[in-house]
């Protein structure tokens, strides 16, 4: 039996993790969601996330402070970053701090779901 | 450097003599704007044109697919919306020497409702203080409230007998306590609020509760009452009694206040209002808050409905579950009965009738258990209700016939079936024996959340045989099963059995009438977006459209399970699948983001204006921004092909009609040596144009066999819908003519031309430099009904995918550019545009079987 993989999710708008986690689920992975950034920083002390799904503009840690806090910890945990905001800056900004992917609202459910399906192989 | 043109527009019929002569005049006109110019506007018009066509149809996909979405992204397109179409109108405006004014009001009309919705998110929601049920649906539930909603939902959709009445809107409930200075109270009190201590809380809650009690009723709000009970005596004839009931905005979704506020039952009319307020009072009774504080996910606001029900007078009353909770795996209808009002069943003291009932029909009763009815709560003549006891002879006979008991199943199951997910429903009986649905709601004892598919069910499903697998597209998702049921015309509509699948050839506005009706709908053509897949979505009928051959193996009698979820058909009824959708949570269709999308596209998409030449087509005819740009670009064109005025200088510019040996009218109007100098009168041979990329579009077009002046097919009824609709032949008498027009230069191209109803745009760029080649090629919709427009744009796309066009598509709209090659590759593909115009004209009398789009493909590629 493989191991179940976790997810979490992290945006402040509810809608997200709302719809999100059925999808996830479905597709087998366990699933949790935070609209706080502090909150989900403190469950990264608690368990391990085999990925994590973070939106970039937030009140509090934003999603690249997220980002560099889970490379700098060395956990293995593979993050894609989803933001209506996109610009080449925060791409590339992403991509230097060690994203797994970013990925533009809105978008396809199943395409997210595909892509979380990839990172949680590594 | 401007040619100067004479004002001589030819027309064939002689009818037009009149015109003929009025446009010899050349008429002078202040202030006229150099033709450049006029053309340069007339380019933004038509690009800020086709930017607020793509943004629809993109906010037409993001509802039809599974996208997530986010307020943000609503609020962003709709900005960019409001800012496209206010040019359109401008650039309308210069055209026309500021002719259209008008529009610029409509715009700010639809601009502003569009904004109340936007806005309606942070604070409650502007509107109606009092609603009647008549007009309540689960679109306006942050308006209403669930339990409203539902019972709206039930009876203006389903049809179903509810009692008479209205609700208090959350808009009362904020001018309520804005009155009476609550609002500012209530800040005050938060901390004692979110205080840990009971103590703490049990005073906020005294304090708030008093003051409403004592609350006075604003007057608008209580002259909105008076209309609404006016209304309701005109109908009843009698001194009404209501039910007052808490909806509040969490209620009958995931989170339940069941039994935590307050219900009034048999107020008088003239005690509504204190009814009113203690209702809202209990809002915030200490369990209540306390309740709420523990919620700290819930995002709506704290906010209120109140709903008035018309008292029924009820011989028995209780409660329906369409499902026994102490035994969830049986399939099986509960039923709890009572004499008289149904506060004895839900308040569970009395003794009660219980029953429980086979869940197929006919519903028969599987076990009875009649109690000792002694006692039983009745309205009484002033108002109120009291308990009363019951006649000996009616205390051990049961208080519903089993006949009624099987009546009662069927609502509910219609119910269910439409709510998807297990029910919890209030009923009465009068003395005629008619049903009255007084609430329904889901079941919250097994709301468990199975998102995901156990591995039984996986494993359950295999033994069914598969029929359709993975073909067609899910127009909206669930779970149906039953009998399919074949309409092809429509003279067998009132045939169709309910709760039998619906098959069909193609999704048609007509038969949308039965989707109520439908447990499922399958279909060989069809589309996601479009009129009758809408009207799925808002039926919550399971849909899977387009399949192609599903005619062919789906047979009328035969018994089908759709998964309309993971796109299979199956031979038989599975019940094990029917079983787990009563499981599911509610779909993102529920979610606040997609109601609010949906209503805002309500007020951006349709298109009312549809003929042209008729006094429809009118600024004051436009209620949507589609019908305003449609609009303006109708206009635009018109302003253009009938030449402005001249301004000092220059005398009004003419159009040229280009003489072509196929029944194409095609205004001509030459911005810089488009046309070849030595043109004799008004009509031009297809040699004389120097345009080179119209040249060729021309030359193309006049091809034997690209447009086709007489259609291939013998199908009457289609030729005969695409004909009113084409490029009209002069009717004598017609005071105008619908020009398609061309403005040209030497290298450039813009083209209007009108197949069916909308325009398609070609605009194009043709030189010897690479760099500044392009072309844009735009096409929108078509002559018949919806179904065949999307197919004709999908088979659009592909063909110009293949030709090497960027291509994005969305609905009804298919955008294709290419851009930086050669000039002979740049001619090739512009002859691939003109085929395909040809092509498409007369794709609509040809696209009414179920031939796969290969054919078409192959016969368009193949040379036709």
């Amino acid at each position: 039996m493989e191991k179940v993989k976790n997810v979490l999710i992290l945006d402040d708008e509810p809608i997200v993790g709302e719809r999100l986690k059925p999808v996830l689920e479905k597709a087998g992975f366990n699933v949790e969601t935070f609209t706080e950034s502090q909150k989900a920083l403190d469950r990264f002390e608690e368990k391990k996330f085999h990925v994590v799904i973070t939106d970039i503009r937030m009140s509090g840690p934003d999603g690249m402070d997220v980002l560099s806090f889970i490379k700098k910890r060395g956990l293995n945990t593979q993050v894609i970053v989803i933001t209506g905001y996109g610009s080449i800056e925060t791409v590339l900004e992403s991509k230097y701090l060690g994203a797994f992917s970013y990925v533009k609202k809105p978008f396809k459910m199943d395409e997210l779901c595909k892509l979380v399906v990839k990172a949680a192989e590594k | 450097m401007f040619l100067l043109f004479f004002k001589i527009i030819s027309f064939k019929s002689m009818g037009k003599f009149k015109d003929i002569l009025s446009a010899l005049q050349i008429t002078k006109k202040k202030d006229a704007l150099p033709l450049k110019t006029i053309f340069a506007n007339f380019r933004q018009l038509l690009e800020h044109n086709n930017r607020v066509l793509e943004l629809i149809a993109d906010m037409g996909d993001k509802l039809s697919g599974d996208y997530l979405f986010d307020k943000q992204y609503i609020h962003a397109i709709c900005r960019e919306l409001d800012e496209e179409v206010y040019k359109v109108i401008y650039n309308l405006n210069l055209i026309s020497h500021k002719k259209y004014l008008k529009l610029f009001d409509l715009f700010e009309k639809i601009k502003i409702s569009i904004k109340a919705e936007l806005d309606s998110k942070s604070f409650i929601p502007k509107g109606d203080y009092i609603i009647a049920f008549e007009e309540i649906t689960t679109d306006i539930v942050d308006k209403v409230g669930g339990k409203m909603a539902t019972l709206g939902e039930l009876k203006n959709r389903l049809g179903m007998r509810v009692p008479e009445g209205f609700a208090f809107s959350t808009s009362a409930y904020k001018r309520f306590m804005e009155y009476n200075h609550l609002d500012t109270m209530l800040e005050k009190l938060s901390d004692k609020i979110s205080s840990q201590s009971q103590k703490d809380v049990d005073e906020a809650s005294d304090t708030i509760k008093g003051l409403i009690l004592k609350g006075k009723m604003p007057p608008d709000l209580k002259k909105d009452l008076k209309k609404h009970l006016s209304a309701l005596k005109k109908k009843n004839k009698q001194e009404l009694k209501f039910a007052v009931r808490s909806s509040a905005l969490e209620e009958d979704g995931e989170v339940s206040f069941a039994g935590q506020y307050e219900s009034i039952l048999n107020v008088p009319q003239a005690e509504l209002l204190s009814a009113y307020k203690k209702v809202l009072a209990s809002f915030f009774s200490s369990r209540v808050i306390a309740y709420r504080e523990e919620q700290k996910n819930l995002p709506k606001p704290n906010a209120m409905a109140v709903g008035c029900m018309v008292m029924v007078p009820a011989v028995s009353s209780g409660v329906l579950y369409t499902l026994n909770p102490s035994t969830p795996q049986k399939d099986a209808i509960v039923v709890s009965a009572s004499w008289g009002l149904g506060k004895m069943v839900v308040e569970g003291e009395g003794v009660v009738d219980q029953c429980e009932l086979s869940k197929e029909a006919p519903y028969k009763v599987a076990f009875k258990k009649i109690a000792k009815k002694d006692k039983m709560y009745e309205s009484a003549p002033q108002g109120d209700i009291r308990l009363i006891d019951v006649p000996e002879e009616k205390q051990v006979i049961p208080c519903v016939i089993d006949d009624d008991l099987a009546r009662l199943a069927e609502e509910a199951i219609k119910i269910e079936n439409y709510m998807k997910c297990f029910q919890d429903i209030e009923w009465s009986l009068d003395d005629q024996r008619k049903i009255f649905i007084l609430q329904a709601r889901p079941l919250h004892i097994l709301l468990a959340k199975k998102s995901q598919r156990p591995a039984e069910l996986t494993e359950a499903v295999k033994k069914y045989r598969v029929l359709i697998h993975g073909k067609g597209v899910v127009a909206c998702r669930g779970i149906g099963a039953g009998k399919v049921f074949s309409i092809d015309n429509e003279k067998e509509l009132n045939n169709f059995p309910p709760g039998a699948i619906l098959l069909l050839r193609h999704t048609s506005p007509r038969m949308s009438k039965l989707l109520s009706r439908a447990s499922a709908v399958v279909t060989d053509v069809g589309a996601t977006t479009g009129h009758f897949a809408t009207i799925a979505r808002e039926f919550r009928v399971p849909a899977i459209v387009d399949i192609g051959h599903a005619t062919q193996i789906l047979k009328p009698g035969m018994e089908i399970t759709v998964d309309a979820e993971e796109n299979i058909i199956y031979e038989g009824i599975v019940k094990e699948l029917l079983k787990f959708q009563l499981f599911e949570q509610s779909s993102y269709e529920d979610s606040p983001e997609f109601r609010l999308l949906r209503r805002i596209l309500k007020k951006i998409a349709p298109l009312h204006l549809t003929d042209h030449q008729t006094k429809e087509f009118s600024p004051s005819q436009c209620t949507t921004y589609h019908d305003i740009i449609r609009f303006a670009h109708e206009m635009a064109i018109r302003e253009i092909s009938e030449g402005i005025s001249s301004n000092q200088e220059e005398k009004t510019y003419a159009g040229k009609q280009l003489k072509l040996p196929i029944p194409l009218d095609l205004l001509l109007i030459d911005i810089g040596d488009g046309l070849s100098p030595d043109i004799q009168g008004t009509f031009i041979e297809p040699m004389k144009i120097l345009c080179s990329p119209l040249r060729i579009l021309v030359e193309t077009l006049i091809i034997p066999g690209v447009w086709q002046s007489e259609p291939v097919d013998m199908d009457l009824r289609g030729f005969m819908s695409s004909f009113t609709r084409t490029i009209p032949l002069d009717i004598p008498g017609s005071t105008k003519i619908d020009y398609n027009l061309a403005i040209i230069s030497k290298d450039y191209l813009n083209l209007s031309l009108r197949l069916g109803y909308h325009f398609n745009m070609v605009d194009c760029y043709l030189s010897d430099n690479r760099n500044d080649n392009y072309i844009y090629f735009r096409f929108l919709g078509g002559v018949t009904e919806i179904t065949r427009r999307s197919r004709r744009a999908k088979l659009i796309s592909f063909i110009l995918e293949k030709s090497d066009f960027t291509v994005e598509s969305k609905g009804d709209l298919v955008i294709a550019r290419t851009k930086k090659m050669g000039r002979q590759e740049m001619e090739e593909s512009l002859r691939i545009i003109g085929r395909l115009i040809g092509f498409t004209r007369q794709l609509d009398v040809l696209l009414r079987t179920d031939d796969s789009i290969e054919k078409y493909v192959d016969l368009f590629f193949g040379g036709k």
